[in-house]
């Protein structure tokens, strides 16, 4: 694929300051987005994910590296650049309870992305929202209500419109759908998927959950303890994952039916997430790790690609090709 | 207690749980019924709003004004749980049910070591001295996992990781030997390597003591990975219920059917398009006649019966009923949604 990179980020580094030492939130994570791809960063609880969106829009200031958005600086620019920016790079939050206000009517909500960038008259805008409304699959009479009149879907829904509203091309998705009741999960998902294709959007999708990733990502980024540790196509990643967290990740995600999931074998990893304050040397995954031996302490591994791009930081990767979804 | 033989663990008959709001009654559990065995996992699967925890809680007793409970019959080891007092009620929790909450950090206390919470339970229910409950407290952390557990009672619910803190929460469940552990969402906060190593723990430990488990969750994973026998929640009711792998495998009723074939798994062939569910769920305030999920669903096509006649809860197979009047049409969805 020789599309064009619309979001380059290169060796960005965020360290929180700490009472038991520096937290080393995101360290040294490089990836780059082209136009139109949707790139998932999969990862349990601290490891970093969502603090890597919120450092590649901004809403955080990096401790170090770069972040190339469509040809700009995005680190270093100033105020008026980063206006400009924002109108290009839009979030949408896990929570749709906490995301939208419950004063304001939901026009309004909508109404504001284009009173802050000064587009067009109210009357203009009114109908900006009533479109926006109907794109996501809401009732455009539906704007005069307040948020707490709808349900958790529905709400999402709307905060996918102000996510659009002035048409970024790109978009991060911060867990839209873990919130959600699993039977709206679907139509969601589905909703993010159309409006990437009529919309030409690139996706940034952040997500605990491999299978709904399988579902709608093009490239795959697995983190651990604020690094990449592996990094690679969809299709490529699912049927051949190469570090071992990836293969602890996938092997738990728990199988509907269970005559499957009582006969696979399943790996269950040791203990807990280590401190990002105080993380392992070497290796940060060794000490969680079945294949870890003494290089894994001593040296850390780096992230390598083979000659497809995929690309895994492990001194013992998985190597030989293994059949689709066997024992997973 | 009664000889265990010929009763259920656990019977429920017609419950209804109510709520009174300015708007009027709402019906949060509307009349069910199962039962659960001795040693039995049982899991209870339905969205928010479903009523599966409303269930819960009803049968512990722990519904308060506005809300009410009332039932034909709950019984806990033949013994009728809604004619006691709430001191006879406070009893059996803790002690003959044990509890794990979805979020461990709040069931815990923030300013006891968690040996203390442990050693308290047990002294709560049976008269040992501080030091055999101290003991026990140990016995029972490294029963559950916790390494250097004679260490570790000296650690406050802050100082752990979320599985850790479930795994105390466990121990506290287990504490005074129960026969029946009740749990929600057990694993919902936690991470995905981390729910597998609590639900591995559960499944052991009560295969081991004979603990039987009632299991509330909105994830059919985990029921999957972890139940023996499904009831599937609906708008308050039970809409189909049997053994976990033939419900899962040829559900009857298109709600289960839907819920399995809408969600993305890592064997399903990828589509751009997942077969969603569409709308929500009903308003519990305003109920109309008919199948609650009649104006979801994807086979009722409007047919009048479906518009009309509440379903009721009919066996289509040995110990599998289904609340669909068309149950007859649904068949294995296997191969369908495994192979794409």
């Amino acid at each position: 694929m020789t599309a064009e990179v619309l979001l380059s980020v290169t060796n960005l580094t965020k360290h929180f300051p700490g009472r038991g030492g520096t937290v080393r939130a995101v360290d040294n994570v490089s990836f780059s987005i082209s136009r139109g791809e949707t790139l998932a960063l999969v990862g349990e609880s601290g490891s970093g994910k969502s603090t890597t969106a919120r450092l590649v829009l901004r809403l955080l200031e990096a401790t170090s590296g770069a972040v190339e958005f469509d040809g700009v600086d995005v680190l270093h620019a100033g105020r008026a650049e980063l206006r400009t920016l924002r109108r290009q790079m839009q979030i949408v939050f896990q929570d749709p309870y906490a995301s939208l206000d419950p004063v304001h009517r939901v026009e309004k909500a909508l109404m504001e992305p284009f009173a802050i960038h000064g587009i067009g008259s109210r009357h203009e805008q009114r109908a900006s929202v009533a479109s926006l409304l109907e794109r996501v699959g809401l009732d455009p009479a539906m704007g005069r209500r307040f948020p707490s009149e709808f349900s958790g879907g529905q709400r999402q829904r709307i905060a996918i419109a102000r996510a659009i509203a002035l048409e970024p091309s790109l978009v991060v998705c911060d867990e839209p759908v873990s919130a959600l009741d699993v039977s709206i999960q679907a139509q969601v998902l589905n909703l993010l998927r159309r409006l990437q294709i009529d919309l030409g959007l690139t996706y940034l999708f952040i997500s605990h959950d491999l299978s709904v990733v399988r579902h709608i990502a093009d490239r795959v980024a697995v983190m651990y303890l604020g690094e990449i540790v592996e990094l690679a196509d969809c299709d490529a990643f699912f049927s051949n994952p190469r570090h071992p967290y990836s293969l602890s990740l996938l092997s738990a995600v728990p199988h509907p039916d269970p005559v499957v999931e009582r006969s696979r074998d399943r790996i269950v990893l040791r203990g807990d997430l280590p401190s990002p304050s105080n993380p392992p040397s070497g290796c940060r995954f060794r000490t969680r790790c079945w294949k870890a031996e003494d290089i894994c302490a001593t040296q850390p591994p780096l992230l390598a690609a083979d000659a497809r791009g995929h690309a895994v930081a492990c001194h013992f990767p998985e190597g030989t090709t293994r059949a689709s979804g066997s024992g997973l | 207690m009664s000889d265990s033989a010929d009763h259920p663990l656990l019977e429920v008959r017609n419950l209804v749980t109510r709520f009174s709001t300015q708007e009027g009654d709402l019906i949060a559990v509307d009349g069910i019924s199962f039962d659960i065995e001795r040693g039995q996992r049982f899991g209870i699967v339905g969205e928010s709003g479903s009523g599966k925890s409303a269930t819960l809680w009803s049968i512990i007793g722990l519904i308060d004004p506005p809300g009410s409970v009332v039932a034909d019959r709950i019984s806990f080891d033949g013994v009728d749980m809604l004619g006691m007092s709430r001191e006879e009620r406070r009893r059996i929790r803790g002690s003959r049910i044990g509890f794990v909450m979805q979020d461990p950090l709040a069931a815990l206390s923030p300013v006891f070591t968690v040996g203390e919470q442990i050693a308290e339970t047990i002294r709560c229910h049976e008269s040992v001295s501080r030091s055999e409950a101290k003991r026990r407290a140990i016995e029972i952390l490294d029963s559950v996992g916790i390494p250097d557990a004679a260490e570790r009672v000296r650690t406050y619910p802050h100082e752990l990781s979320g599985g850790m803190r479930q795994r105390v929460a466990i121990a506290i469940a287990l504490a005074c030997n129960p026969a029946l552990v009740i749990a929600d969402e057990p694993t919902t906060a936690l991470d995905v390597t981390i729910q597998a190593q609590v639900l591995e723990l559960l499944e052991e430990l009560c295969k081991e003591r004979g603990v039987a488990v009632l299991v509330v969750t909105h994830d059919l994973g985990v029921i999957g990975r972890f139940a023996d026998h499904v009831a599937v929640m609906y708008a308050g009711r039970i809409v189909e219920q049997g053994p976990t792998e033939q419900l899962l495998r040829s559900p009857r009723h298109p709600y289960t059917e839907a819920l399995l074939v809408s969600q993305p798994r890592l064997d399903s062939e990828r589509r751009a398009e997942l077969p969603a569910i569409p709308g929500a769920p009903p308003n519990l305030l305003r109920r109309t006649p008919g199948c609650a999920f009649q104006p979801r669903c994807h086979r009722s096509n409007g047919r009048e019966r479906c518009c009309e006649d509440d379903p009721v809860l009919h066996a289509v197979e040995a110990e599998h009923a289904s609340a669909c009047h068309f149950s007859d049409e649904l068949g294995e969805i296997g191969a369908a949604s495994r192979d794409g």
